[in-house]
């Protein structure tokens, strides 16, 4: 196939594709946000609709499981996050075919980072900004869309960076219905692990230790038929790093290697829980991490880590101009599978 | 992915569940493009004719039920005759799924598109060919050939049926792996001898004499004698008749002449299917070489005289005769069962071990050194080879090695070799979106894998079908008989929530509430 023309007079930052993988949203430097259909014939994506949807840039899209409906949320550099609905109806190509439900004004900066949570937790999504802070929305009446409450806000950084300084800020949440609400969050170094605890806040459980770079890209892997978590990280340091995650068995607060929340609070002064004023549970299950793999062979800065739908193939994009995908060996070892390049 | 930017720097790119359609884009100041890639893996494709394969290894391996398990009976009453049973049925499961290999790699043969993919199938087969000849056939016979002397038990007929089989798989691997025997190089043969022949002989020459020049070279006799070696007589025999020698000889020396017709009976009258008739096949090929090469009364010339003698040598089971006519290690080694001594044992340690020494093995050929780690015991090594040509072959082989008690027995909810391969297998085939069919071929394995736990099984397929790909309503209702079979509510609920979503989405307002209802929520 080949390229085509966004259509964005501006920089392309995000993509998302819907669950079957039919529908592409993209979003983009020129404010607009754009939605593609894959022709079953000629298997080419084709513009259903595009709309003015920020006052900035857009820089995070996200679709929401289907048992929701279709939904898109977008991010951007003006604070605010959006909501739109797609009206059936709607004449494709006439802007309108997308309608905004809601508007989410609670950020202090310029927000980097959206994605909606795993369906099995309900209609909630987070949002990672320059402020340093994730909050977490959810709909609290399936019926009526239009009605978004911030239920979370966890202080990720004491200190929001300089606006002139470059910066980074990602999140992904972890798949699995059959884990504690979790998500990875990632900070300009710092990636850390929240976990949804008894008291039914959020906690920070786990660090992914080893970055020496703004991580630009966070993506938790589905993790059917293992017994494990796996996260990657692509850093600004050139490497592309896959974690390993565990539930620790032993209470946390015997574990060298693992840490509960009010571990990790007294460790990392940057880190703090806004709204958990009482003493935590010291007894809350906390991870173990591992790292797997590290990967520098894109000889530069890693752009973006996304999983498959099985979690068996990481893709990593970098500076060297090419995806690699990689695989699992029977020994738990990452090998490079395939590099997408421009002779390829 | 054509005209993807070198020089651009921020690349990014997300996975898409439709392996076809994802796309690269960039985030730097020029490039505004998308780019559409195509993530294709080698060791699995999408044609019709591999989902027929898939489809046929594991119907194979499912048939096999409660014998996909390995069980040594350690307790009780030992039934030998169970054994038997397990042992033949897993036996069968190679042999079939090796012939539906074939059958697949006769569908793409003359597919120039899938030139690679063919060689890639085709060094699986050598591979399969020859585990299915070292651990897939025999099952010690041998031993109770000894243990049974001579009689003529129903034992023995079993073993000799083995016998015959392993010598037909012995012959089949040795051949079809490097592609003998080469009708074009025997045509070489003999165009270049009848060309000398042409110019050397007078034009009103009879034919036998202008083709007598074939059977006095040396490549001749080294490609009748290698067909012999390859177990390929009908060949050989078909390449003498041809030469003209038995003519030539029955003008020339009734000797040599008789020698000759004596070597194509032999040769017409191997007997491949009893051991005891081979002792004695044996001890007139030794009477016949003793003959021959006593005789004063031989009148043609010496390196003729030699070149039967060589041949004789060769089917009397000369070591020296057969690794001196032997051009690859594996050659030597059907060579040796064929005429030497007809033992598994043997070709693990002794045959083995010369043969390498003569011809060493060529590492670049993966079947090659796969068929060496055979030999040697090893099975663990080839499984990686082979996941790397195919995934399916290399899974099911795995499975079948497993149920024939070649590999260590794995524990539940251990992630031990055979487990790995099979479940990777499994989400590999789901994870291509737009290949719905081998969705059922993926839950089968994962509910019929012997190493999965149940709750394994239960969570694995309740993540796993939540993102089939459905489109009609036999699609629907096989996902929801998953459901129902696993006790799935959520699963259900959420696919009748999609579906009503779907429905909305299409304007059908009546079947969109039907199916909020049965999603329960409303």
């Amino acid at each position: 196939m080949k390229p085509f023309n966004s259509g964005h007079e501006d920089l392309v930052l995000d993509v998302s594709y819907d669950f079957y993988g039919r529908h592409l949203a993209t979003c983009s430097a020129d404010q607009h946000v754009k939605v593609f259909k894959l022709d079953k014939e000629s298997e080419e994506w084709i513009l259903s609709d595009s709309w003015r949807a920020h006052d900035a840039s857009v820089v995070s899209v996200d679709w929401v499981a289907p048992e929701y409906g279709r939904l898109l949320a977008t991010a951007s550099h003006d604070k605010s996050i959006k909501i739109w609905e797609e009206d059936p109806d709607g004449t494709e190509g006439s802007g309108r075919r997308w309608t905004r439900l809601a508007t989410l004004n609670d950020s202090s900066g310029a927000l980097y980072g959206i994605q909606f949570a795993p369906s099995h937790l309900g209609l909630r999504l987070a949002s990672i900004g320059n402020d340093g802070v994730l909050r977490i929305y959810d709909a609290l009446e399936p019926q009526d869309l239009r009605v978004w409450t911030l239920t979370t806000e966890v202080k990720v950084l004491a200190i929001p960076p300089a606006h002139q300084l470059q910066s980074a800020f990602c999140l992904s949440w972890c798949p699995t219905r059959f884990a504690p609400e979790r998500l990875a969050v990632c900070v300009l170094d710092k990636a850390l692990i929240y976990q949804r605890g008894r008291n039914g806040k959020l906690h920070n459980v786990a660090r992914l230790t080893g970055h020496n770079g703004l991580i630009r890209s966070v993506a938790w892997a589905p993790s059917i038929g293992r017994l494990y978590q796996l996260v990657a990280t692509g850093c600004k340091d050139g490497k592309v790093r896959i974690f390993k995650i565990t539930e620790s068995t032993v209470s946390a607060t015997n574990k060298n290697n693992s840490m509960t929340s009010s571990q990790l609070t007294k460790d990392d002064s940057e880190s703090q829980t806004l709204n958990d004023e009482e003493p935590e549970n010291t007894t809350e299950p906390a991870l173990q991490v591992e790292i797997l793999s590290e990967h520098a062979d894109h000889g530069g800065e890693v752009w973006s880590v996304s999983w498959n739908i099985t979690g068996t193939i990481l893709s990593s994009t970098g500076e060297d101009g090419k995806v690699r995908l990689w695989k699992s060996t029977y020994s738990n070892e990452y090998k490079c599978m395939s590099v997408i390049t421009s002779q390829s | 992915s054509d005209d993807i930017p070198k020089d651009s720097i921020e690349m990014k790119f997300k996975m898409n569940n439709i392996n076809s359609n994802q796309v690269v884009y960039f985030s730097n100041e020029t490039v505004k493009c998308l780019y559409p890639v195509t993530i294709d893996e080698a060791s699995i494709d999408n044609s019709e004719g591999y989902i027929e394969y898939v489809t046929k290894i594991f119907e194979i391996y499912d048939s096999l039920g409660e014998d996909r398990i390995f069980n040594i009976p350690m307790m009780g009453l030992i039934n030998k005759m169970n054994n038997r049973n397990h042992d033949y049925n897993v036996n069968l499961s190679m042999e079939m799924m090796i012939s539906e290999l074939e059958i697949f790699i006769d569908k793409i043969k003359n597919d120039c598109t899938k030139i690679n993919r063919f060689y890639q199938l085709e060094n699986c087969l050598s591979i399969l060919n020859c585990l299915r000849i070292m651990y897939f056939i025999m099952d010690g016979s041998e031993e109770d050939s000894v243990m049974n002397g001579n009689d003529m038990s129903k034992n023995q007929i079993e073993n000799d049926k083995k016998r015959q089989i392993f010598i037909n798989g012995l012959i089949k691997w040795v051949n079809r792996s490097d592609g003998e025997p080469n009708a074009d190089f025997i045509e070489q043969v003999f165009d270049s001898t009848e060309q000398l022949g042409e110019e050397e002989l007078p034009e009103n020459s009879p034919q036998g004499a202008r083709d007598s020049h074939v059977f006095e070279t040396e490549i001749f006799w080294k490609l009748i004698n290698q067909l012999i070696i390859r177990g390929l007589f009908s060949q050989a025999i078909g390449c003498i008749d041809r030469s003209g020698l038995k003519e030539y000889l029955l003008a020339q020396c009734d000797v040599s002449s008789n020698a000759l017709l004596d070597i194509i009976s032999l040769l017409k009258e191997y007997p491949a299917d009893s051991l005891s008739t081979f002792r004695e096949w044996k001890n007139l090929a030794l009477e016949l070489l003793q003959n021959y090469s006593m005789n004063d009364d031989i009148s043609i010339s010496g390196d003729l005289r030699d070149s039967i003698e060589d041949t004789l040598l060769i089917i009397s089971g000369d070591k020296n005769c057969i690794l001196k006519y032997s051009q690859f290690w594996y050659e030597s080694i059907c060579g040796f069962y064929l005429f030497y001594i007809p033992s598994l044992e043997l070709i693990k340690t002794e045959y083995l071990a010369w043969s390498i020494k003569k011809n060493t093995i060529n590492v670049v050929n993966s079947w090659e050194v796969a068929s060496k780690d055979l030999m040697q015991g090893k099975i663990y090594p080839i499984l990686p080879i082979l996941e790397k040509y195919d995934l399916a072959t290399s899974s099911f082989t795995s499975g079948l090695c497993q149920a024939k008690g070649l590999l260590e027995p794995e524990i539940e909810e251990q992630y031990g070799i055979v487990n790995y391969m099979i479940n990777s297998f499994a989400f590999e085939i789901c994870s291509k979106m737009n290949n719905k069919k081998l969705w059922p071929i993926a839950i089968g394995l994962i509910c019929n894998n012997p190493n999965n736990s149940n709750t394994y099984k239960r969570i694995t397929i309740g993540e796993l079908i939540a993102h089939f790909p459905y489109e009609t309503n036999d699609d629907l209702e096989w996902l929801l008989s998953i459901c129902a079979e696993w006790k799935l509510i959520d699963v259900a609920k959420k696919i009748y929530m999609q579906l009503g979503n779907t429905m909305m989405y299409e304007g059908n307002t009546i079947e969109a509430m039907k199916n909020f209802s049965k999603g329960g929520n409303i």
